[in-house]
């Protein structure tokens, strides 16, 4: 399962990388990129709770970004009140995400299939709408974010480089524990369940509660990714959850790969790139990048950036990984 | 009670049941005979809008208007099930997903370069514009024209899908998708027209709401959402499952929106009443939706449990 | 008595799957269930392993009622079962399935961090379930790669690690080759007597080598049942069914 081989080479490289980047970047004075990769990093772990579900459990949400209003709005309501301190805030983030997880998965999870997709998706647009419709918090237009969740003297997030290697830490751990997860009986029952769930069923496992705390603990990382982006971009709105929001944090999992442990931090990159580079080409991108992602599918073939670096690993016609 | 706001509020909800029925029938009937997701389905909706209004400006006539962008959108969704939707079904509903969320950016943008950003306002002729009354009640004649236009159009489809030969495949395929291969039908040809009248219905529900809200650049994202409620709850595959649910939801969402505070003011005090009430009626439709599923995972009047006598 | 099924009934729509079907399971016996195409015999061990719920009638296992009970807490119970269709997780490899199968007998599986991989017991008692239907030699190949009828002795072995106090195996000659149909009976035949056992079968060879008792379905209905002899010197029977497929 694991491989040891080019593509972790690629991987390790990248995480080098990331972790020099800060002072790379404020040596060549262009701070817009700093401010790009905590975004991507910001998304890259809302991905990666995605990637939990969607690639290891077979579970497509398209309500994922409702996870990452949560987590905002856990910055920034507390901060309409002037509480400003970040270990509120993250617990909220991870309370009431983990709890919209588990009331709604809860009904998601009885269903499957195409069924499902779109319950989640109803989900999240009953929590954009009631936010919407909540003029305490600013309605359609959202809050201000004045100063960013404080930790203490531990941390300051309001210096950039500090809020990157907190995202970076965060992705970090996070990506860790999931491949603890997947390796551990839980992650086994979970995809075997993807795979064969009345096969599971048939061993005794009562893969329903599995399935659901899986949903949840997604639910509660993405939390976090919100708690981040809160925080990054001082700001929060309703949009934020937007459908669309979530279709695009799917888009960004097949980039990289759905199901490799790597391919949130890829994908999420490459999105935003393919988003810079096309917008500033041309006026009509949503085109183009519309047009590139039904390409993808229908012609590309599954397994994304991942599936690329996995046929660097394997000679033509040897067994590769799906 | 003001019994003039109530009735009013009564044909709001029916013509947005009306429309719902419109977009979510179409949905329905691809999601329970293909199983495929078509998220860009708002996009038909959107089409219809925009081609209606442009006929519209160019003629005159709101009833060329309308047969042009029924006509139009009809092409289109035939267009993009050759294209597209036809190498997607056999493949895993992730691929459905993406590739009907990249329809919608195609759509929007060609749309977007054709109509502008703006997109494009109807114009109602002066018969249309005016009120009605009966009694002391005045109602807007094109709200009435709506409704009756939505329920024309749902018996058509119900005599469509009852009494013709392709009704009688299209409920087969709803129900039990192998016996319609077996019976030797073009398979890829039902499929097709299935995707396209589910296209012109929503293109039809455009042009009718089109008058009232202008046609515009992804006018359909926000309703299409609604639109799947209404097949979640009325059971995947059933006509009549989508008719009853899209005007309980039609009906519920308005009633909501409108009375909803007098309710909560019941048990609440005034002003939580009135904080809490557009939260909890933005919630509602979604509230029933978990009820449902949580009673009758397969929707209230699932295609497959319903055929089996 | 480990089995007893009264008077069970399940009808879909128009169709009388199955009509007042009792049935009576004796400690380590192999009971054959067998009946010709589309006699009611996946409606009854879909109803028999929990996947499809009874209109009427009752199932009691091990003296409890489990009629309404879910497929898993059945299987906890210990009525483990194979599928008609090959149900594998086919990704993994022959080991990782049948470790599977261990994990759900050796407590929860709410377990986050610990690699199951380097779980030393369940690993060897996967390789005992394994070396149990000859596939020790095979632990490491993925399962979608191997052959079918690997494919489907892994089946057995994941119900055998379950530990299970009856096994129920849904027609597990079904697509094999005859050399690979010969493994099986073999295989059975081992099993015979430490396990109770109910088998449905198609083929007429393997029930009479393997069975000490048979009911006949036939249209929903049991129409006879008895031992083996019996079944074999049946008139009914042989009307009905054998003189069809000899």
């Amino acid at each position: 399962m694991t491989p040891v081989s080019r593509s972790a080479g690629v991987y390790a490289l990248i995480v080098v990388l990331l972790l020099a980047a800060p002072p790379v970047i404020s040596f060549t004075g262009q701070a817009f990129y700093l401010d790009l990769l905590t975004r991507a990093l910001i998304l890259a772990i809302a991905v990666a709770s995605l990637n939990l579900i969607v690639g290891c459990g077979g579970m497509i949400s398209l309500g994922h970004a409702a996870y990452i209003g949560i987590g905002a709005y856990s910055v920034g309501i507390p901060a309409y009140y002037e509480v400003y301190n970040g270990f509120i805030h993250l617990g909220l983030a991870l309370a009431c995400s983990a709890a919209f997880a588990l009331l709604t998965g809860a009904v998601c999870l009885r269903t499957r299939g195409l069924y499902f997709i779109l319950i989640t998706l109803a989900f999240s647009q009953m929590l954009y709408f009631t936010l919407v419709s909540i003029d305490e918090y600013g309605a359609d237009d959202g809050l201000l974010i004045h100063r960013r969740s404080e930790f203490g003297g531990a941390l300051d997030l309001e210096h950039p480089a500090a809020l990157y290697y907190a995202v970076l830490a965060a992705l970090l751990l996070f990506l860790f524990a999931m491949h603890r997860l997947i390796h551990a009986r839980f992650g086994r029952v979970i995809f075997g369940s993807k795979h064969n769930d009345s096969r599971m069923q048939a061993l005794g496992f009562d893969t329903y509660k599995y399935r659901l705390a899986c949903y949840v603990i997604s639910g509660a990382m993405c939390g976090v990714a919100g708690f981040f982006l809160g925080n990054f971009t001082h700001f929060i709105s309703p949009e934020m959850m937007d459908w669309t929001r979530s279709a695009e944090l799917i888009f960004m999992l097949v980039i990289g790969g759905a199901g490799a442990l790597f391919a949130p931090v890829t994908g999420t990159a490459a999105f935003l790139l393919l988003e810079e580079f096309l917008s500033g080409w041309t006026l009509h991108w949503h085109l183009m990048f519309g047009l590139l992602l039904i390409a993808l599918v229908m012609f590309a073939g599954r397994g994304g950036l991942h599936g690329a670096l996995m046929r660097l690993d394997h000679r033509p016609g040897g067994p590769g990984k799906r | 009670m003001d019994w003039h706001l109530l009735i009013s509020q009564l044909l709001n909800g029916l013509q947005l049941g009306l429309l719902l029925f419109l977009l979510a029938a179409g949905l329905s009937l691809i999601f329970g005979i293909m199983d495929f997701i078509n998220l860009s389905h708002g996009s038909f909706y959107m089409v219809g809008a925009l081609v209606g209004a442009s006929v519209a400006a160019l003629t005159g006539s709101l009833l060329i208007a309308a047969l042009a962008a029924v006509v139009a959108v009809f092409v289109v969704g035939a267009a993009v099930e050759w294209l597209v939707v036809c190498r997607l079904y056999n493949k895993d509903h992730l691929d459905h997903v993406l590739v009907t969320y990249g329809l919608i950016l195609v759509f929007d943008s060609v749309a977007r370069m054709i109509w502008g950003p703006a997109g494009a306002a109807i114009a109602l002729p002066e018969a249309l514009n005016g009120r009605i009354e009966i009694g002391d009640f005045v109602i807007p004649a094109y709200r009435l024209l709506i409704i009756a236009c939505g329920l024309l159009a749902a018996a058509g489809l119900y005599f469509l899908v009852t009494r013709s030969r392709l009704g009688m495949l299209i409920r087969a395929g709803a129900s039990n998708r192998v016996m319609v291969t077996a019976l030797g039908v073009n398979i890829d040809r039902l499929y097709r027209i299935v995707f396209a009248i589910g296209a012109a219905l929503a293109g039809f529900a455009g042009i009718l709401i089109a008058p009232l809200t202008e046609a515009h650049i992804g006018m359909g994202n926000e309703i299409i959402i609604i639109a799947f409620v209404v097949v979640i709850v009325g059971g995947i595959g059933s006509v009549k499952g989508a008719f009853y649910a899209a005007l309980l939801i039609g009906f519920i969402d308005t009633l909501g929106r409108s009375y909803l505070d007098d309710v909560l003011k019941l048990f609440l005090s005034n002003q939580s009443a009135e904080t809490a009430a557009p939260a909890l009626s933005a919630m509602l439709v979604y509230i029933l939706m978990a009820g449902v599923l949580v009673c009758k995972p397969q929707g209230l009047f699932s295609a497959a449990g319903f055929n089996r006598r | 008595m480990i089995l007893r099924v009264e008077k069970l009934n399940k009808r879909f729509g128009g169709i009388h799957a199955v009509r007042d079907v009792n049935l009576a399971v004796e400690d380590r016996q192999l009971h054959a269930i067998i009946g010709p195409n589309g006699a009611g015999k996946t409606t009854l061990v879909a109803q028999l392993s929990g996947q499809v719920k009874p209109d009427s009638g009752a199932i009691h296992f091990l003296g409890a009622d489990i009629t309404r009970l879910s497929g898993h807490k059945r299987a906890r119970l210990g009525l483990a079962r194979s599928f008609q269709i090959t149900s594998i997780i086919l990704p993994m490899t022959l080991l990782e399935n049948a470790m599977l199968a261990v994990q759900s007998v050796c407590g929860h599986c709410f377990r986050f961090w610990s690699p199951l991989a380097a779980d030393a017991d369940v690993r060897e008692l996967a390789m005992r379930a394994l070396a149990e239907v000859g596939l020790e030699g095979r632990a490491g190949v993925v399962a979608a790669h191997a052959a079918h009828g690997e494919q489907r002795q892994l089946e057995v072995a994941m119900a055998l690690a379950l530990k299970p106090k009856l096994l129920l195996l849904d027609e597990p000659m079904a697509g094999l080759g005859k050399e690979e149909s010969a493994a099986m009976i073999a295989l059975l035949k081992r099993l015979k007597g430490a396990t109770t056992m109910v088998l449905v079968e198609h083929d007429m060879d393997a029930v009479f080598a393997l069975a000490d008792t048979a009911s006949v379905l036939v249209g929903g209905r049991i129409i006879a049942t008895g031992s083996i002899g019996e079944i074999r010197a049946n008139a009914e029977v042989q009307r009905a069914y054998l003189g069809e497929s000899a």
